[in-house]
Order: C-alpha cells, then structure tokens, then sequence
C-alpha cells in the first residue's frame, strides 16, 4: 500500500479550479469561426451571372470534373491526392497520412507553403458551400460544387471532406450504389477521419 | 435507447446500454466545451502561441462534421477525438508515446492555471510532470485525460475504445504508480 499524496491532490484541484484561458475573448473567437465556416450564398444562376468569364471557366471545368465523377473509376482513382502545391513545392509540404485522421485544409495551414495555404482558403469555401446547399436539401447543386472543386483542386487537400459532402449528396438524391462507391473511396482513404466517422449518419452507414 | 458496440483494449466487445444525444447548436457546442478543447489542446502538447488558431480548426472540423455525430458516443468523447486529430496534424512528424507526451511543457500552461499557483504547488506539478513521463503510456492517457481533462470513464472508455472497466483499472494503477513515486521523492528529499 502506497502513502497518500493528499497535497497532489489538492494541487490538482487548484490546477483545475484556474485551467481555462483568461485572456481570450471567447465571443470573438466564435464570430471568427462562424465567419469562416458558415455556408456561403448560394450563387445566382441567372445568365447574367454566368456571363462572366470566371464564370464560363468554372463551368467548362465543372463539366469534365461531373463526367469524371459519374464514370465509376476504380476506387481512389477520383479522390483527389493529398499533396499540395506544384511540384518544386511539393517535396518540403506535408502529406497527409491516410492511416491517421485527415483533417481540413486550414488544419495544416502552419506548415503549407504559401501558395497552397491559399488554396487551402479556396478549398474552405467551397466546403461552405457544398454545407450550405445540402442543409438548404439542394443535392444538385452541392454535387456541381463538388465537381468544381475536383477540377480546380485534383490535388486537393480537402479530399476526405470532400468524399463525405459527395456521399451525403448523393444519399439525398437517392442514388445508394453512387454513395456506397465514394464511400468505400473514403474509408480506403483515411478510414479514422472524423469525415469517415461522419458517413454513421448517411444512407451508408456501414462498410 | 440503442445498444452501443465497442472493443476493449484486448479486443472483446462489449455492449451497454446507452441513451442517444442529441448535438446541441453548434453555438451552444462552443460555449460549453470551450473550455474542455483549450485544455485539451494544452495537454496535446500545442504550444500557447498556436492555441488559438488550433482552437478554431478543432471547431472548423466540429462545424464541418456534425451532421456526422450520431449520438452513440458522448459529446465530449466526440470532441475529443477531433482534438486529438487536429492536434496530430500539427505536429505531424514529432515521435511520440501514447497520446500526451513532452509532459513538463503540456501538464501545466505557465499562462494558464499555474500563474494562480503558489511555488510549492508548481514545484509538486513540476514533479508530477516526471513521474507522469516515466508511466506506462496506457496509464499515462487515462490519469490525464481523468485528473486534467475530468473525462469520466465512459468518455474515456468511447474516445480510447476501451470499457469504463478497463479505465477504472487504468487509473487506480496510474494513482498507486503515482502516490508510490511522489512518496518516494519526498522520502528522499532532505
């Protein structure tokens, strides 16, 4: 039998009693987070919108990444890879683990060259906007965001999200075979990620 | 109620009934286990420099990823996880024992609680921080994740998959490890 360190204990006490942050501003912080997660707008499809030329490029780029995206490749052969940046930046990025939890772009933003973190951003944002349209139970247009996102980021490194938002779209349209086929990419991918984790709640539940 | 299936840590599965939770908003999430995800990013060895930024990707992902959450597993287990992930890819690349490690650095944040610390208690933490690294990594994680993080159990048990049973052996262990090693050092101290 070992002597009691009833001061340890104590200590710990104390140490709990004062372990939270005193200087910052909670609030603030949240307004930050909701500023950069909260889905977007939805776009303005009028021709007008389109007329753009930014606009025009998206959509010719969107096309080949949608037939690419409903040809069944074998799986992992959609998923978009998870290195970053063109190839003389590519050998210093970090790559993700697939064996471990991949996370979103900006959980690496410390270490990603410059360019990518940019991306990175880009990525966000078209995370939102998948969010957004699947919370507003428009598939379609989550699924035409996600094209857009395989054609603008293929080495995305996004890429577990991005499989999750797809499966969960294409649950919504009811298409089970298209779902259990990106999820099965998913799972192969990073099979401990929260987005894989997240698949509990879709039409695929299981493996 | 649904019957949740996990292993413990010699691959048995176990079942217990166990209410499903509902995910509060994600506003109400923030507030209310604010604090749990700063300590916890403390303990996971994020420096305070970067606490904020990592602060924001955990709940990045929490937003992102709450439609996933099904109920089956506490809210804090949950959030856990995703801690411990965000934190694992921050400092990818950095060998490590269990899941908390460079103890002396990440068991007390010198901005945090121990500026409220009287000198005899820090210098007690301080040794506990040592004892703490020589531990069995197994006990090490769940003493933290109990005495710091004030996980129960069966938060444990979902984040860790093992049974609350195998936690509660774990961490009776870990204290007659614990109350051993500090009885010694004061033993020998003059």
């Amino acid at each position: 039998m070992t002597e009691p360190t009833p001061s340890l204990r104590s200590d710990l006490d104390a140490v709990r009693a004062h372990d939270r942050p005193a200087d910052v501003d909670r609030e603030a912080l949240l307004q930050k987070i909701l500023a950069d997660v909260r889905p977007a707008p939805a776009p303005s499809h009028t021709p007008r919108a389109l007329l753009g030329a930014g606009a025009l490029a998206l959509v010719l780029t969107g096309v080949g990444a949608w037939r690419a995206a409903r040809s069944a490749p074998p799986a992992g052969a959609n998923a978009p890879r998870h290195d970053v940046g063109p190839q003389s930046q590519r050998a210093n990025a970090p790559r993700h683990d697939v064996g471990a939890q991949s996370q979103p772009a900006n959980a690496i933003r410390h270490t990603v060259a410059p360019r990518a973190a940019a991306v990175a951003g880009d990525e966000w944002a078209m995370l939102r906007e998948a969010d957004g349209a699947l919370q507003a139970h428009d598939p379609d247009r989550a699924l035409r965001v996600l094209a857009r996102h395989a054609a603008e980021h293929p080495r995305g490194v996004a890429g577990p999200e991005v499989l999750a938002y797809r499966v969960r779209a294409w649950c919504m349209v009811g298409r089970v075979d298209e779902a259990e086929r990106i999820a099965a990419q998913l799972r192969a991918l990073a099979p401990d990620s929260p987005a894989a984790y997240s698949l509990r709640a879709t039409c695929v539940p299981r493996r | 109620m649904t019957v949740a299936h996990s292993a413990d840590a010699s691959g048995h599965a176990f079942e217990g009934a166990r209410a499903v939770t509902e995910l509060p908003p994600f506003e109400a999430l923030y507030r209310t286990h604010f604090d749990f995800v700063w300590r916890a990013l403390v303990r996971l060895g994020v420096p305070r420099r970067d606490l904020e930024d990592q602060l924001q990707e955990v709940f990045k992902v929490v937003y992102v990823n709450r439609a996933g959450y099904d109920g089956r597993a506490s809210v804090r287990a949950w959030l856990f996880g995703i801690t411990h992930n965000v934190s694992r890819m921050y400092r990818r690349g950095v060998r490590r024992k269990g899941i908390f490690d460079e103890l002396p650095d990440g068991l007390i944040d010198p901005k945090g609680a121990s500026a409220e610390l009287t000198a005899a208690t820090r210098e007690e933490l301080a040794h506990l921080s040592t004892v703490l690294a020589a531990l069995d990594v197994d006990l090490r994680d769940v003493f933290i994740m109990t005495e710091f993080l004030e996980m129960t159990a069966r938060e444990i048990g979902e984040a860790l998959s093992l049974s609350p049973n195998t936690v509660s052996t774990r961490l009776r262990r870990a204290w007659d490890e614990v109350d051993r090693k500090i009885a010694l050092h004061r033993r020998r101290q003059p």
